[in-house]
């Protein structure tokens, strides 16, 4: 039967040099639909915690969604899972561009890749042919060199890449695996996963036709699906294609959510005006540049950048948390240098989130004296000191110097500098955190602090719910949340199950972030493609059973309800938060507040509404039973671990 | 053997500017097969306002979609060239120009190419089609190629006259316009 699924997986051993095809059968296809969910059932069935992430055996994976490759608006993911070699548990990560759907029309919905290879290797995949290629001759190669050079070898144009850069192959531990050069596995280092299985990259081309199980069908669902983007959430429609995430920086600075100098403060409109979309637009002049399928196009891409000190450079794309990280985090407020620490980054294969973050909080250890000038290597690691911030940068990348320390990660680097250095990392569960300070949305402090991959704020982005007072009633927010008031924040648990319907469907966060898409047009979307009927309640179980099978994962790692929390400025520092005119209704009329975090309120009531255990934080048996996990949970009943 | 590999050598054709109206206005004075000149008056064609695209390649999936009911990036007949990290423009938008007096049409051995009276497409009979692969690189755009299984050629119809990818392009960087129109302004399918 014709249906949006390949039906296949591929299994690559590159130390045996030897590539299986397994079916991916009907009831798989029923219980794991795809994406995050697929690749943690594969993750949780093959990784055991004694292996650790650089063990050969440690299986990296990627995946597509059911609607990648399709015309659902934004279907181009493919999600990457694997043992993090930074944090303390998986990686998930999920990356646009066209790699995605490539790997649907070479006719694998999968890829599975083991073993590490005695030498430098690369996979070329063209439809049937599955090679594996001695990469001794790319290693070394940054991003884009090394995507040119195996499109030259492949023969042809048309294949497309997934690639680390030098940080990967030196096991930086936040190195990411980039497609197409600008789009990235980003977050917890896959890159240093691949680099540690000598695979510098999977270029793949194909040539078969994707069906589907009712086209027609299909197509009404999409439409609606596309009215849906527009009309309930018209500011990212139309400034999406314009600034792109870029855009983000004034709104983030005006409702007090920048991580201004490491988290120390909540905003800096001086900082902000230097790196918003109105600065990009006067220093650069950029192209659209859209990811496969994608009507949003939100990323851009930068010819030459004309005047100025870095004149001469282009540069990819710019992200919000890219200018965040190396801009508001680092105290500078000059553009220019964020695009040149984005490209350095772009061609070592790096995280510029951890990269940013890391130097961020390397500049406040030296600004309180726990990090000499004599350590830096003679770098004046101060805030706002941007040749510093783009130097730091190189060295990362390079692995080299005080680089080399900070390419550990935060929390690494916090135990090998010691003192009292920790409290300044900005890290949740071993991951830096993203760029939204979470004291002016305590669902914001929740999503981070629950988050089962670390510090990270893609599923639920639920800042932006509470400042723009987003609702909706299928995900379980029927009326818009008090971001400053502590307590209530159930709600969270639902729209995370509600976001997670991307990361499993294949499509990009961007269609769920301000709840634009409905579950039920997922549902119907999903029906027309596949051909096994599900509506959107039977989908929101699907994540829900993500979630659960995340936090099996992070519980037979070790972790508990106490790796649930937040650096601990949060919970101490009183800092200023400016309240924006449309939300002064929460705060009695008040423009500036003072904001601490009362996390175990926060906490409780999130756990509550999950059924979570208040020690290990799981839920009860019978939620895994009717989640259809019932064997996970006797696996961690059998290791010991208590249940709700 | 793919197209874009073929684009490639039979870029170095198309590259210099204004190359594409010179071989428009060329080939026109050695007409091979008389061409009616009301059925040119209403021949369009697909031009592509590069500065506009962002290389979704939604017009692929609709194309492939409409033509043959699946999606697949090797059965289109509006190509979307990448070049990521490169140093020119990264996204170039390749479109079958329905020459007025085609190549392809002209070095078809089995007649098997004509233009569509209706739309003023420049099309191939499936039927017909012996797939000898000769227009193939007869097309100085490399905008007629070989479906995958190689047994037939294929190019824009413009959809029988509708073309799904105008109609479904996010970005409006698509439109039909007139072949004999604004020649001076309309280079190799590019607004330039």
């Amino acid at each position: 039967m014709k249906n949006a699924y390949a039906g296949k997986g591929l299994r690559i051993d590159l130390y045996n040099r030897r590539s299986t095809i397994e079916p991916f059968t009907e009831q798989m296809r029923k219980d794991y639909i795809g994406g995050y969910l697929l690749g943690m059932k594969i993750l949780w069935d093959e990784y055991r915690p004694e292996y650790g992430a650089f063990d050969p055996k440690n299986p990296l994976i990627f995946c597509t969604g059911p609607l990648t490759g399709t015309r659902a608006p934004t279907a181009s993911s493919l999600t990457c899972n694997t043992m993090s070699p930074l944090s303390k548990t998986f990686v998930s990560s999920r990356a646009g561009g066209h790699f995605g759907p490539m790997l649907k029309f070479a006719g694998y919905d999968y890829v599975v890749i083991t073993g590490r290879s005695p030498r430098p290797a690369w996979i070329l995949i063209d439809d049937d042919k599955i090679e594996i290629h001695d990469a001794r001759n790319l290693w070394g190669l940054k991003a884009s060199e090394a995507d040119a050079a195996m499109k030259a070898i492949a023969g042809s144009d048309e294949f497309e890449t997934l690639l680390i850069g030098p940080a990967g192959e030196k096991l930086v531990r936040f190195a990411v695996a980039s497609c197409n050069i600008d789009r990235a596995f980003g977050r917890g280092g896959p890159g240093a996963v691949m680099g540690s299985k000598n695979l510098k990259g999977i270029a793949i081309r194909g040539s078969k036709n994707l069906g589907l199980a009712n086209m027609k069908r299909f197509n009404a669902a999409v439409q609606k699906n596309f009215k849906e983007l527009e009309e309930r959430d018209p500011w990212s429609w139309e400034g999406m294609p314009k600034v792109g995430t870029a855009g983000w920086m004034e709104a983030v600075n005006y409702y007090s959510m920048l991580p201004i100098n490491n988290y120390q403060k909540t905003y800096d409109d001086k900082i902000a005006g230097g790196i918003d979309h109105n600065a990009y637009l006067k220093n650069f002049e950029y192209r659209k540049y859209a990811c496969g399928n994608c009507a949003l196009s939100c990323a851009h891409y930068i010819p030459t950048i004309k005047k100025g000190k870095y004149a001469g450079l282009s540069s990819g794309v710019l992200e919000y948390e890219t200018a965040a990280a190396f801009g508001a985090r680092c105290g500078i407020g000059d553009i220019q240098a964020v695009a040149k620490a984005n490209v350095i980054c772009a061609e070592y294969g790096l995280d510029t989130i951890s990269c940013g973050s890391a130097i961020a909080w390397a500049m406040e250890c030296y600004e309180r004296g726990l990090v000499s000038k004599k350590e830096t290597g003679d770098i004046d690691l101060r805030f706002g000191n941007a040749d510093a911030m783009v130097h730091m940068t190189e060295l990362i990348g390079r692995k080299e110097g005080f680089g080399a320390i900070l390419a550990e990660g935060t929390s690494r680097a916090s135990s090998i500098i010691g003192k009292d250095s920790g409290k300044y990392a900005m890290q949740v569960k071993g991951l830096e955190m993203t760029a939204t300070s979470p004291r002016a949305s305590k669902c914001g402090a929740v999503m981070f602090a629950v988050n089962e991959r670390g510090g990270h704020h893609m599923d639920p982005y639920a800042p932006t719910i509470e400042a723009y007072g987003y609702t909706i009633a299928e995900a379980g927010i029927p009326e818009a949340l008090n971001p400053y008031e502590d307590g209530n924040t159930g709600a969270v648990y639902k729209l995370k199950n509600y976001t997670k319907l991307a990361d499993i469907l294949g499509t990009c966060a961007f269609a769920v972030i301000n709840v634009q898409t409905l579950p039920d047009t997922y549902g119907e979307q999903f029906s027309a493609a596949t051909g096994i009927e599900m509506n959107g309640k039977e989908l929101l179980k699907r994540s829900e059973k993500l979630t659960t099978l995340m936090r099996a994962f992070n519980a037979r790692e070790g972790l508990t309800a106490k790796d649930d929390t937040l650096p601990e400025r949060f919970m101490k520092e009183e800092v200023d938060v400016r309240v924006p005119e449309e939300n002064q209704k929460w705060t009695n009329g008040k423009t500036l507040i003072k904001r601490k975090i009362n996390l175990r309120k926060n906490l409780r009531d999130y756990y509550v509404a999950a059924g979570y255990n208040m020690q290990t934080g799981l839920p009860s048996r019978r939620k895994f039973e009717e989640l259809g996990l019932a064997k996970v949970a006797d696996n961690l009943m059998a290791r010991g671990i208590k249940l709700a | 053997m793919s197209r874009r590999e073929f684009v490639a050598t039979a870029g170095i054709t198309a590259v210099a500017a204004g190359a594409a109206s010179t071989l428009i206005s060329g080939c026109a004075t050695f007409p091979k097969k008389a061409e009616q000149p009301s059925l040119m008056a209403i021949s369009k064609y697909i031009v592509v306002d590069q500065s506009l695209c962002s290389g979704c390649r939604i017009c692929e999936q609709v194309c492939s979609e409409f033509h043959y009911g699946a999606y697949n990036p090797e059965l289109t007949a509006i190509i979307v060239e990448r070049d990521y990290g490169g140093s020119g423009d990264w996204i170039t938008t390749n479109t079958c120009r329905q020459c007025p007096n085609p190549w392809c049409m002209r070095s078809c051995p089995v007649d098997a190419i004509w233009r569509d009276v209706r739309t003023g497409a420049v099309v191939i009979d499936e039927k017909t089609c012996i797939g000898c692969e000769k227009c193939v690189p007869a097309c100085p755009f490399g905008m007629v190629n070989m479906r995958p299984d190689g047994k037939k050629a294929f190019k824009c119809d413009l959809c029988g006259g509708e073309p799904q990818c105008v109609i479904n392009c996010p970005t409006k960087a698509l439109s039909a316009q007139p072949l004999m129109g604004n020649e001076t302004e309309i280079v190799g399918g590019t607004k330039s």
